[in-house]
């Protein structure tokens, strides 16, 4: 099978923190929702993409996001990654609660890195959220054991916790916050307010037994 | 604005320069052992040996800091790792903020390595100290200009620094008969005589904006994050552990050593380990 190099670990970790932003009921995604496209557009958009997506989050809290730089150290498997996150809104209870969010949940280094490998395996997974029979119960599929538990009225197999490491496309090491800004009026976006959270992310890509992206 | 970077507070890097100095005048005390017990029916050399195995040790690490080869190791090392992390930073800020950082760039290239009008410097400082500064660059491309008849192109050279500190600055014809400019899409006669001033010729919100970067970089963990992933430690680490190896001549079964030649191996074992002269 060839590698497919269009993959990126940000889009991981972007789902990641949707999901956790929509869990928090910080973000309607109702509200981004484009007739349009007839899609979810999530919020959480490359810094390059903002010119095409001004008009459609004005007036929305919306995130934006650069990579500072990517190296290589001594370990060449390990990748290490500064992502730069510009929190906009016109409300300043918003973003301190986006910032509180992100700060709980990047602060943890290795245990934010194993938070965020659990939603990757919960994501890839076709157990996870289907529904299930008897409160409790428990199932493991592919190394991932399953846990069946309420969900409002229902019952559904919940996220699964590895019991052998999966073999994910990206394995997150170490997610640090380095830098949280005060929060100040946008120069950019008139009417809005704005702070920058900082994040390094550490992970590797999966690899052949030659090095190789696999 | 210069801000000063040290690895260590003043004051435990104070007490670490002169625990170096100490370390060499104590392990002077073991000079005498050294030199062996006088002549006699038993011969030990176990005191002689173990003087000079410490008094080697004691040498290599008291004189590390003095040493001109591992100081610039150390500080080019760490520095080079700074400057490229920071103007990384600087690049992306610009990138999503190019109204607060669009001067620290050659025109309408926010954001772009090749463009920057500042860099960092690295001014030397006592022992393992450096102080980091800033220069501005000038600009050497013209200023943009929607009106197509303007033959002559303007190059505002100071550009970053004068945005930077938000400077007014007062456009006047100096010898011409009279300047033509558009200004909102309204062609301008300005006779010899007049002038215009702009008061913040970055506009307002670009003011500052790099010194306050620049703050937030070096005063957070950014910084530190540089400093970690400079690899220093891994150099110094392999390095160091190469100088304590302990020579040939010391691990031979002795009754008695010099300390003039145990101290010339130290300091070759240096040399040769991060090299240049002491």
């Amino acid at each position: 099978m060839s590698v497919d190099y269009k993959i990126d670990s940000m889009f991981e970790l972007r789902k990641y923190l949707w999901n956790e932003l929509k869990e928090a009921d910080i973000f309607n995604p109702y509200d981004y929702y484009s007739d349009n496209l007839g899609v979810e557009i999530i919020p959480i958009i490359p810094v390059q993409q903002s010119p095409e997506l001004d008009q459609f989050l004005n007036g929305k809290k919306h995130i934006v996001y650069d990579k500072i730089g990517i190296s290589y150290e001594e370990n060449w498997m390990i990748c290490c990654e500064k992502i730069l996150f510009t929190v906009y809104s016109t409300d300043v209870s918003d973003i301190y609660e986006i910032r509180n969010l992100m700060t709980d949940l990047f602060r943890r280094m290795d245990e934010s890195a194993k938070d965020l490998n659990y939603s990757i395996i919960s994501d890839h997974s076709e157990i996870s959220g289907t529904s299930c029979n008897m409160l409790g119960a428990t199932q493991q599929v592919n190394g991932v054991a399953y846990q069946c538990i309420k969900s409002g009225n229902k019952l559904i197999w919940g996220k699964g916790t590895p019991q052998n490491w999966p073999d994910l496309s990206f394995n997150f090491h170490n997610i640090s916050l380095l830098e949280i800004s005060p929060i100040s009026p946008s120069e950019e976006l008139q009417g809005f307010l704005s702070a920058d959270i900082i994040l390094e992310v550490k992970y590797s890509r999966f690899i052949g037994d030659n090095g190789r992206f696999a | 604005m210069f801000l000063h970077t040290t690895l260590l507070q003043r004051d435990r890097r104070t007490r670490q320069l002169d625990s170096s100095v100490a370390l060499l005048q104590t392990s002077s005390g073991l000079e005498r052992p050294m030199a062996g017990s006088p002549p006699g029916v038993l011969m030990d050399s176990t005191v002689a040996q173990v003087s000079a195995f410490l008094y080697y040790q004691a040498q290599v690490l008291g004189r590390l800091t003095s040493n001109a080869a591992f100081k610039n190791l150390f500080k080019t090392t760490i520095f080079n790792q700074i400057e490229k992390d920071f103007g990384e930073f600087i690049d992306s800020s610009a990138r999503i903020k190019p109204t607060a950082l669009h001067h620290m760039y050659e025109w309408n290239k926010a954001g772009q390595e090749t463009a920057r009008l500042f860099k960092i410097k690295r001014l030397d400082a006592d022992g393992l100290s450096f102080r980091i500064g800033y220069d501005f660059k000038l600009s050497k491309t013209a200023v943009p200009s929607k009106n197509k008849k303007q033959k002559k192109k303007y190059i505002f050279a100071n550009k970053a620094a004068v945005m930077e500190a938000g400077m007014p600055i007062i456009i006047r014809p100096r010898s011409a008969e009279r300047l033509v400019f558009e200004l909102d899409g309204i062609t301008v006669f300005m006779p010899k005589g007049s002038s215009v001033t702009v008061r913040s010729p970055g506009g307002r919100g670009s003011s500052n904006q790099f010194r306050l970067h620049y703050g937030r970089y070096f005063g957070g963990q950014l910084v530190n994050s540089s400093i970690k992933a400079s690899g220093f430690q891994q150099i110094f680490n392999s390095k160091m552990a190469k100088a304590l190896n302990t020579p040939a001549g010391i691990r031979k079964v002795q009754y008695s050593f010099t300390p003039g030649k145990i101290r010339l191996e130290a300091d070759m074992e240096l040399q040769a380990a991060f090299g240049g002269s002491l």
